[in-house]
């Protein structure tokens, strides 16, 4: 139960502070009222009919039973309906088979996709870190989080533990590996930047997610219009400061395949060895005994000519591989202890003999003090080396400190290495992007202007000031503290209020209020009422979103008509009252997951895993939500439909129509595919009549007969179809293939087992591959004794083709080669040898191909093993016929192939593919009525 | 209220006129056609046309090209002659305070002579001599200066105006200010051959403005036009069968629409289809240089480069806003081991500039084109010393800087055989009038007719800009 607000307190503090303006607290700063409901029946349409009452609209009449099942198809699941649905409430449109039918929804698996893709926009959730140089910058761990959330929906989880889950998992769980450690990716999956940036994505990301108010704007100075100041900013960003993520992400599974995750423990283990290793060898250069005289005396030098970092490197690398960081480290580490109490008398001592002597003279005292330092006769300097700021004293934990930019750039690649097989291992098993307190936390303070280097006044954490402010509850960490606070509906007035707004959003296609900004200076809503009721019942409901959900989709206005009653437009254009059902266009996941399921492909029981490139076509069985979320280089599409940015959290999609979205329907790869396969199924292919097959596509893509007159225009259609139009283009894919070299003939081709590192090949390491140093890749290819070595282009259309290119062997010397081009029936277009070195161009005569012919480029070595590697470009030109102009058809290195390339289908489609990619594309599939 | 459809609709909200809302959004590729008629509240894209800038005065700019010489040309051996380096060479110089990213040493004189060209004689150096050739138009400014000598700072300080948040590109903001001229082609285009310079897409990047502002990125290494551009070209349909698929589209769209009330963003779908259509031809057009007369082709050269620039002429034909060429994937013009690299870079791109300023010219579009030539920083006047695993050869290569630069601009409206500002004897730092990148950004704006403070998108509760607080309009560049 909720308790009244007022006795709460915070609401007087808040009237308190906005009477002294001459203001009454801002709509959202309030508490929600409890009103009683003015009439029988769902309190959404009782306090809506009230608000068009006055507005001076009348209510329209429900849309046919049909569109509910629809609606509530599209918004709770994403999905179509089934037929079998349709038929039910239309056989029995009342309100308990309407209930029934939107619990089964809730109760279905596809729900906490479609919700958890809501949240993932709040979330700002990617797969990628963003730009981070040469290095791996996936979040291999970042699908744990979008798993949980759709966990989190499917279980109706209470909501104030939804909020606190994200934001404070750690401090919640019991166990070390417990699975709602996956929470806290909410935090983590952001974009990174400066440390500063990336505490202050986080800032925004809860208190703009969970409470839709901008404490960001606070970073470089009080807010210009709320009452949210440097202050409150600050708190929230120190708390986040002091929340590091773990070296090693916590492991929250185990992978179910027992010899792959051994597998990867073997690869992850070598990988530390060698990590290890590089710091032992550094370690060790750093107390070899010559070594640390050089440091000594550049150190001297150093401290003598007063060189920076710079001139420290550059120098030290005149003696060789010595790292200008140590030399750095040694000057600072003898002055400091010159300045101390008592300093070493021989260290006194060698200062000055250095400033006396000559260089030669320099090099033997260096040693010397070298010796001392390393050994034990003198106590004074021996007893230096074990003192945690000497650079003798550094362990290998801390080589990282001195390496030199070449020892960094290899650190790097381990670090990618170990990113790489964390993210592609089949045996890596899942880990959460968790957070943990720091043990000592750091003093927070505010930052003057917002700059990290302009430290200012230190403050003490506080709960945001305009919500009643005062410091967190002192026996607990401050970051659980804030989620309770965030969490806690009876005191807190907005966080109710913003979720219900979403919920309502993404249900009724128009917010009550700006998701994004629940500030000063947005109006009180018109709906305010219905707000605070639905905010209150929320919070009376324990935080039950499924049980919010249900309230909405029983209402009237879920189901009322999308014209509406005729004037109202006149008087009420913007809908603002919800007079009418917002017609909708469905955003990109529906559309696409909608496609996918209409042609049979998507398997929806499938659910949670890596993300996968929607690019590839084994990605055709998944949903959306899945997507490999590149934010560094978001996919063409996403950006074509309006995906969010990543980059900032997103208070709701901007909706635009342009023509990059049509020739997606038009041209996709995907489209193609999809709509060939449905085509060629087997179950359309079972129906002999026309009228049949039209009825079955219309029933599959839009669950419906197809209306009178519309079967017509499609048979006209059909009639129409012109053969000639479906003759295929012109075109072709690569192939690599190997065999046996028979005289110049090769025989029994077939494609090369491995590929690794973009290359085909026989065996990952070359000189022990079966077939040794066989291998082909975009740039380059070696061929083999005996075997023969082909680059086929196969040809998907008919016409002439042409292979022409350039071969560049570079070695000096090595047994000659012979290369032949060779078209269908092994017809020879051209052929010639390749010594070494030697740079040719080669060009086939044209040669005529029907769709699945080929032409082929084969390299052999009949002279010998010893060839070396050839770099090749390689293209295929054509034209369909003498006098057209000719194209480029295929470039090998462009058009490499790889075992993830599409091969584009023989088939050029048929008119039956055409109407089920026109329906597709049609205005009747994509908007929800 | 921007940056989110979802919002209580309000009557001041619904764009009263809907058509020149389209002209600013534009219809086509790259603008928004009919955004965001949430609940056919007639709401467009979150933005009021309050926040749309109102023209203060008429631009001398209709468009901006862009030549980004990424990795960071060096202004000593280009555009900015420095005798005294000559005469100091192989001496440590007074260096003052100016750290520099890496290791470095004495003065470095430039390997490359310069000379006076045009009626201004605007002093140039060899390796931009077809260049050079336009000295009359062009407005050198010397006294660049950016914040940090690293490159993925400064280059989205010079494309975005901020060096480390995520913010919209000069590109998108002038898409989104000014919208698109071309219904067929994107607003905005970015051009590198043979993959992406570093920090790849977040050079053109919208950020949190909406995402049809980004810009359309081309590997323009790819000769067959159809591969440029994703979806652009059905590989399997013919024309004849394309088009009768459109037409039988439309007849069940038309039929759909016939049964029901009149609904805007039902036949802005429609539309969309006739202009995805049309958009295959022209943009197939738009960049096939087979149609280019064998002697425009000479003129521009041979390369990638040059091709480039042919491409972006035919595009600023056709009305696109705002193109950017990048030298080449990566880093090009990072010269750190030996600064004669800087010969063969210009050599790469020098005779397509000097074509293009022609070509432009000889069509009278350079008047109102605004050619923007430059890197996201300079280079040091001083040598770089080698260190492990870095600048490991010849010690003849420069650093990055950014306390001093060059960049030039030519036509919309600025000044030609000018120089403004000036780096120190050595050309290490801006002395005289320096020009930040913020008031880079200020002037662009400008040119193309907005006020750079003006110019906002309100989003997360407050109204962002281009340049942020800072910012100031160079005037005495403008003509």
């Amino acid at each position: 139960m909720l308790r009244p607000l007022l006795a709460s307190g915070f609401l007087l503090g808040l009237a308190a502070a906005w009477a002294q303006g001459g203001k009454s607290a801002h709509w959202a700063y309030r508490a929600p009222i409890a009103e009683p409901i003015p009439g029988p029946g769902n309190p959404v349409d009782v306090l809506l009919g009230q608000a068009r009452k006055v507005a001076g609209v009348r209510e329209g009449k429900l849309a046919e039973p049909r569109r509910w099942v629809e609606r509530a198809a599209f918004t709770l699941t994403g999905l179509p309906p089934t037929l079998e649905q349709i038929r039910r409430i239309e056989a029995t449109p009342d309100e308990p088979t309407w209930a029934a039918l939107v619990d089964e929804m809730l109760a279905s698996g596809a729900y906490g996709e479609r919700w958890a893709r809501h949240w993932m926009d709040v979330a700002r959730y990617a797969d990628t870190r963003g730009y981070h140089f040469d290095q791996d910058n996936r979040y291999p761990f970042a699908y744990t989080y979008r798993d949980w959330l759709i966990g989190a929906f499917n279980q109706d989880i209470p909501f104030e533990r939804f909020i606190k889950l994200q934001i404070a998992a750690d401090l919640l769980v019991a166990k070390q590996d417990d699975p709602d450690l996956a929470a806290l990716g909410f935090l983590t999956v952001g974009l990174r930047g400066r440390d500063a940036d990336t505490l202050d994505d986080r800032v925004d990301v809860v208190t703009r997610g969970f409470m839709s108010t901008t404490v960001a704007c606070a970073r470089c100075h009080d807010h210009k219009s709320d009452p949210i100041t440097q202050r409150d900013y600050y708190s929230i960003y120190s708390i986040f400061e002091n929340a590091a993520e773990p070296a090693e992400r916590p492991v929250i599974g185990t992978p179910g395949d027992k010899p792959a995750f051994e597998a990867y423990l073997r690869e992850a283990q070598a990988l530390e060895a060698k990590d290890l290793e590089v710091r032992q060898g550094v370690l060790e250069h750093l107390r070899d005994p010559a070594a640390l005289a050089v440091y000594l005396k550049l150190a001297w030098e150093a401290q003598k000519g007063g060189w920076d970092q710079g001139r420290a490197t550059a120098e030290a690398f005149k003696h060789g591989r010595y790292r200008g960081q140590a030399v750095v480290r040694w000057r600072d580490f003898l002055q400091k202890v010159r300045k101390e109490k008592d300093p070493p008398a021989a260290l006194t001592a060698w200062d000055g003999a250095m400033d006396s002597a000559d260089d030669a003279r320099r090099s033997g005292l260096c040693a010397q003090l070298a010796a001392s330092l390393l050994g034990d006769a003198d106590a004074g300097l021996a007893g230096l080396k074990s003192r945690k700021d000497c650079p003798l004293g550094y362990g290998v934990g801390r080589m990282h400190e001195v390496f030199d930019v070449e020892d960094t750039n290899k650190s790097r690649e381990r670090e990618s290495a170990k990113s790489k097989l964390q993210a592609e291992h089949p045996g890596s098993p899942p880990r959460a992007m968790s957070v943990k307190d720091a043990r000592d936390w750091k003093q927070a303070r505010i930052f003057l202007r917002g700059d990290p280097g302009a430290p200012g006044e230190e403050i003490q954490r506080q709960w945001l000031g305009m919500l009643g402010g005062g410091s967190f509850q002192a026996d607990k960490s401050p970051r659980l503290a804030l989620a309770e606070k965030i969490g806690d509906f009876s005191n807190n007035p907005l966080t109710a209020r913003a979720w219900i707004n979403r919920v309502w959003a993404w249900n009724f296609g128009a917010p009550l209020a700006d998701p994004g900004d629940f500030g000063i200076q947005q109006p009180e809503p018109k709906l305010l009422r219905l707000m605070d009721w639905l905010a209150l019942e929320f919070a009376r409901s324990g935080g039950s979103t499924k049980q919010l959900q249900r309230t909405l989709l029983t209402s009237r206005a879920f189901r009322v008509s999308v014209s509406g009653a005729a004037g109202n437009a006149g008087v009420d254009e913007g809908n603002t009252t919800f007079w009418k059902w917002n017609r909708r266009r469905a955003d990109f996941e529906s559309m696409r997951d909608r496609m996918l399921m209409t042609s049979g492909s998507l398997e929806v029981g499938m659910r949670g895993g890596r993300s996968v490139k929607l690019d590839e076509p084994a990605a055709d069985a998944r949903r959306s939500v899945y997507a490999f979320v590149d934010r560094f280089e978001l996919p063409g599409t996403f950006v074509s439909f309006d995906l969010p940015h990543p980059d900032h959290h997103s208070a709701g999609r901007i909706e635009t129509t342009v023509p990059q979205q049509a020739l997606f329907f038009l041209n996709s790869p995907l489209l193609l595919r999809q709509a060939a396969k449905l085509a060629e199924s087997p179950e359309l292919a079972a129906i002999k009549d026309e009228a049949g097959r039209i009825g079955w596509i219309y029933e599959r893509l839009l669950q419906r007969a197809p209306a009178s007159g519309e079967s017509e225009m499609v048979k006209r259609w059909l009639a129409a179809a012109d053969p000639a139009d479906y003759q295929p283009r012109l075109g072709g894919y690569w192939e690599i293939l190997h065999g046996q070299d028979l005289d110049g003939v090769p025989s029994g081709l077939r494609p090369l087992p491995m590929f690794d590192a973009g290359q085909w090949k026989t065996g990952k390491d070359l000189a022990t591959a079966p077939i040794p140093y066989l291998h082909a890749g975009a740039n380059g290819a070696h061929p083999a004794p005996g075997y023969a070595l082909v680059a086929r282009w196969l040809a998907t259309g008919a016409g002439e083709v042409r292979l022409v290119g350039d071969l560049d062997r570079r070695a000096k010397q090595g047994d000659t080669l012979a290369w032949e081009i060779r078209g269908p029936n092994n017809a020879v277009g051209a052929s010639g040898r390749l010594a070494a070195p030697q740079k040719t161009s080669l060009e086939s005569s044209w040669v005529a191909v029907k769709a699945g012919e080929h032409v082929d480029f084969v390299l052999r070595a009949p002279e010998g093993a010893n060839s070396g590697s050839t770099a090749w470009d390689l293209r295929v030109v054509g034209r369909e016929t003498p006098e057209a102009e000719e194209m480029d058809l295929g470039s090998l290195r462009r058009d490499f192939p790889t075992p993830g390339s599409v091969r584009p289908s023989m088939a050029a489609g048929d008119p039956w593919a055409d109407l089920i990619q026109m329906l597709w594309a049609s205005n009747d599939f994509n908007f929800i009525e | 209220m921007m940056g989110s459809s979802f919002h209580s609709p309000r009557s001041q909200d619904v764009i009263v006129d809907r058509r020149d809302f389209l002209r600013r959004c534009g219809m086509g590729f790259g603008g928004m056609a009919l955004a965001g008629l949430m609940g056919g509240s007639g709401r467009a894209l979150g933005a009021g046309p309050e926040a749309w800038p109102a023209p203060q005065f008429a631009p001398k700019a209709k468009r901006v090209v862009h030549l980004f010489m990424n990795g960071g040309p060096s202004q000593v051996d280009t555009f900015d002659p420095k005798p005294m380096l000559d005469k100091r060479h192989g001496q440590v110089i007074p260096l003052e305070g100016l750290k520099t990213e890496r290791p470095t040493g004495t003065a470095l004189r430039s390997p490359f002579s310069f000379a006076r060209y045009g009626k201004s004689g605007l002093e140039v150096s060899e390796l931009f001599a077809h260049t050079a050739a336009h000295a009359d138009e062009l407005c050198v400014i010397r006294s660049m200066t950016a914040d940090v000598p690293n490159h993925e700072p400064s280059l989205m300080l010079m494309n975005c105006g901020d060096g480390r948040l995520s913010r919209p590109s000069v590109g998108s903001w002038i898409s989104y200010g000014l919208g698109s001229a071309n219904d067929n082609l994107p607003a905005y285009v970015s051009m590198c051959p043979g993959g992406m310079p570093i920090k790849r897409a977040e050079n053109w990047r919208s950020s949190f403005l909406p995402g049809n502002f980004q810009g359309t990125y081309l590997d323009t290494s790819i000769q067959d036009v159809e591969r440029m551009l994703e979806n652009l070209r059905n590989p399997r349909a013919r024309d004849s069968r394309q088009a009768k698929q459109i037409a039988f589209l439309e007849e069940i769209n038309r039929r759909h629409l016939a049964e029901r009330q009149h609904d805007p963003q039902l036949e802005a779908r429609i539309r969309s289809f006739e202009l995805a259509y049309r958009m295959q031809s022209d943009a197939t057009d738009a960049f096939d240089l087979s149609k280019e007369p064998a002697a425009i082709k000479e003129m521009y050269g041979p390369g990638d480069f040059a091709r480039q620039c042919l491409m972006a002429r035919r595009l600023v034909e056709r009305g696109v806003r705002y193109i950017q060429l990048w030298h080449g994937n990566g880093q090009p013009w990072d010269s750190h081991d030996d600064i004669e690299d800087h010969r063969r870079l210009a050599r790469e791109c020098d005779q397509g500039i000097g074509a293009f300023l022609t070509d432009l010219k000889q069509r009278g579009l350079l008047e109102e084109t605004l050619v923007i030539w430059g890197g996201e920083f300079g280079r040091t006047p001083v040598v770089e010393m080698p260190q492990a695993g870095s600048n490991m050869g010849v010690m003849k290569g420069r650093d990055h800087n950014h306390y001093g630069f060059s960049m030039w601009m030519a036509g919309g409206g600025v000044k030609g055989g000018h120089v403004h500002g000036a780096t120190d004897d050595f050309g290490f730092a801006a002395v005289d009038k320096p020009m930040h990148v913020h008031d880079l950004h200020a002037t662009i704006l400008h040119l193309l007719g907005m006020d750079h403070e003006k110019l906002t998108y309100h989003y997360s509760g407050r109204d962002f800009r281009l340049t942020d607080v800072h910012g100031v309009v160079v005037r005495s560049i403008i003509a």
